[in-house]
């Protein structure tokens, strides 16, 4: 087996492995939404969720410059579970979207074990990679940004010389990947017409 | 519109397109592209063979619809 297929297979593999996780993931955010909105869970019962967060860290409260400022993946220990599970509501949005984007990424292997690359179906399956590329990239900011506007407004940090708040982090280099498979796609879609008229030539 | 009278040719000629296949060196599905107009393109060499084998020349085989 040459050293393609057997990388093209260990991608299939490990694609497979992400689609199931994928599908787990899927089914499990509703559940656990269920499980904090309908008061199964015991009052002590902290849920902790991960979020993007930006924050200023004063030296003195009196101080107008922070010492320190940035963005960060912060986790809260949530005692208001109706909050928790908002966010995890809004990952289930995100768990679908990643689905959707495998479900492509998977044929396009599966095409590409099956040696048939150059297709229209091929181009189509790339080009929806990319596009789901590209619309995580915008949703993510969006969806980091709205879970931490949800925790912070649920949660006293008052914290002298700390301040904590919603970040929005828009990656514009991921934006560019995205775009850089919808054209990909594109010259596919060339290739795959090429290789019609090839194939339609007696 | 570039028209391929094949199916013409070989009622004329008494030929099936198994013979023609077997004769000119192409496949059926081949020569089944030709016939149902399907094809985009034709090389010369394939031309020729098929004018020789039917005896007849390009114009007769191709037509411009």
């Amino acid at each position: 087996m040459s050293e393609h297929r057997k990388l093209t297979k260990l991608a299939s593999t490990i694609l497979g492995i992400a689609w199931v996780l994928g599908i787990i993931a899927a089914v499990t955010f509703p559940i656990m939404v269920v499980v904090m909105t309908s008061g199964m869970l015991d009052q002590a019962d902290d849920v902790t969720v991960g979020f993007f967060a930006g924050f200023k860290f004063f030296a003195e409260a009196a101080t107008d410059t922070p010492l320190l400022h940035g963005h960060s993946q912060i986790e809260l220990a949530m005692e208001d579970t109706g909050g928790a599970a908002w966010v995890l509501l809004i990952a289930e949005i995100g768990a679908l979207i990643f689905l959707y984007g495998l479900w492509h990424l998977r044929k396009v292997f599966a095409m590409l074990r099956a040696g048939t690359p150059f297709s229209m179906e091929m181009a189509r399956h790339i080009k929806m990679v990319g596009v789901t590329i590209l619309v995580w990239q915008v949703a993510r900011p969006l969806f980091e940004y709205a879970s931490g506007a949800l925790l912070l407004s649920g949660v006293d940090l008052s914290i002298a010389g700390l301040e904590v708040y919603p970040a929005f982090n828009l990656s514009v280099s991921g934006i560019f990947v995205g775009l850089a498979v919808i054209i990909l796609s594109g010259v596919l879609t060339e290739a795959a017409d090429l290789r019609e008229d090839q194939s339609l030539t007696i | 519109m570039i028209k391929v009278n094949l199916d013409l040719l070989l009622v004329q000629r008494k030929k099936t397109l198994t013979e023609l296949s077997e004769e000119v060196g192409i496949t059926l599905a081949n020569l089944s592209v030709l016939k149902t107009g399907k094809a985009r393109a034709i090389r010369f060499s394939t031309l020729e063979a098929l004018c020789k084998a039917l005896d007849c020349t390009p114009g007769d085989l191709l037509e411009v619809a």
